[in-house]
């Protein structure tokens, strides 16, 4: 791990700039998720340099975009549903979760409470971007009737392979308890991972390598093995 | 925080629930920023409009993945805008290389250069107080920002470029990011 901080903010000055490579966009990934969270000074340098990028921005020449541009928007946005538990179509955005790569202010697969604020937005910002490619669509989660949950929200994009996980106020588990999320395919399930929730907004990051059928989260004791997911236990769906 | 990023905050509240007049508006603030970021970035009209598209929609579709906690609105939208155009420019290069011939798009032209008239007064401020601290930036600094930031160049290409170590291109570039971010905090207060 990099530790001179004047290498450090070299590192962090180029990747807001978006002009690293290689090894020094690996090494600033690293610095991301396991320095900077926990370094004041860097948190703070991170930010500022946020602002001051954002700032540059402003030295390009303002144009006036073309009159079609806000109609086009306007129709698209028209578009929009927020569609149904259960459809067909919540199907097909939700299928082929495999593999947990990332999360913020949680930790999956060890169930540990986390608090990652960079990592959360960089999260944020992954969000905004799947947000933006065509076709992409948010669905609602099925709450099981057992629970008065608080929604969570996949949001995803045809042809890419990042999906999101997202809910405002998703209520801790019970005491002991711990959720977890599963992908099933053809009957058979897999487990992911395992997510405490933070107080306000919780973010999980899934990669998407395959077809799959089903997405479900369940409640389930923390530290207790399963093969497959109980009935009883589910939380949120999403499926065919 | 600034007046200015108050009313985003609250434009962006009134996104969460659906309010498409505060979609128009924050469209009204921020388009010319982010179409003129975008063109000078990818050079190409087209690019330049999907670019600015996909960012508006990612913010209606999705306004959750601002979070006011994080720092002001406009930071967070023109950074959206200025990955999704250098992640464009990148791409193109790419697709260039393999076609061995250029995209047969239209470029932007200068006639399309209306500061005057489409920029709205705290911008128009803001990008004065931005220029004027660049321009006290030695050259060799400046230099490097815009190449990095309004170029999408990599480091790399960048001492390629001037014929100097990366390690320079990496000071030089710490140097001017720290010196603006000194003169526009101070523009702030």
């Amino acid at each position: 791990m990099i530790e001179d901080h004047e290498v450090i903010e070299e590192l962090l000055a180029g990747y807001v700039l978006r002009s690293l490579t290689g090894e020094d966009a690996r090494d600033a990934d690293r610095l991301l998720s396991e320095h900077v969270p926990s370094c004041a000074r860097c948190r703070g340098t991170l930010s500022a340099f946020r602002d001051t990028a954002a700032d540059l921005a402003l030295d390009a020449t303002p144009l006036t975009p073309p009159e079609t541009l806000l109609p086009r928007l306007h129709r698209e946005m028209g578009e929009r549903r927020l569609r149904g538990r259960g459809s067909r179509a919540s199907f097909a955005v939700a299928a082929g979760f495999v593999a947990v790569v990332g999360m913020a202010g949680l930790s999956v697969s060890q169930g540990i409470r986390a608090s990652n604020a960079q990592s959360r937005a960089d999260l944020m910002q992954g969000m905004a971007d799947i947000a933006g490619r065509p076709g992409a669509s948010r669905v609602t989660l099925a709450a099981s009737s057992a629970t008065d949950s608080a929604p969570i929200t996949e949001l995803s994009a045809p042809g890419e392979t990042v999906v999101y996980l997202y809910g405002h106020d998703v209520p801790a588990p019970s005491a002991g308890m711990i959720y977890r999320i599963w992908e099933g395919s053809n009957g058979s399930y897999a487990l992911i991972g395992e997510f405490v929730p933070e107080s306000d907004m919780t973010v999980i990051k899934l990669e998407i390598e395959g077809g799959v059928d089903q997405l479900l989260i369940t409640q389930e004791p923390a530290g207790s093995s399963s093969q497959s997911p109980s009935e009883s236990d589910i939380v949120w769906s999403a499926a065919a | 925080m600034q007046d200015r990023d108050l009313e985003d905050l609250e434009l962006h509240g009134r996104l969460l629930g659906g309010d498409r007049g505060a979609f128009d508006e924050l469209y009204r603030r921020y388009s010319p920023a982010a179409y003129g970021l975008a063109s000078r970035l990818t050079a190409q009209k087209i690019l330049a409009q999907d670019v600015v598209h996909d960012a508006f929609m990612a913010i209606w579709r999705a306004p959750e993945a601002f979070d006011p906690a994080r720092g002001s609105f406009r930071t967070f939208f023109l950074a959206l805008v200025h990955h999704r155009a250098v992640d464009t420019i990148r791409r193109e290069e790419r697709l260039r290389k393999r076609t061995e011939k250029a995209a047969n798009l239209e470029p932007v032209h200068d006639e399309d250069v209306a500061e005057d008239v489409v920029d709205e007064a705290y911008m128009a401020g803001r990008r004065k107080e931005v220029r004027e601290a660049l321009r006290t930036l030695p050259d060799i600094q400046r230099q490097v920002l815009e190449m990095a930031y309004l170029d999408g160049k990599t480091q790399v290409v960048i001492a390629s470029e001037l014929g100097i170590p990366v390690g320079t291109v990496k000071t030089r570039t710490l140097a001017a990011m720290r010196k603006l971010r000194t003169l526009l905090s101070q523009e702030d207060h």
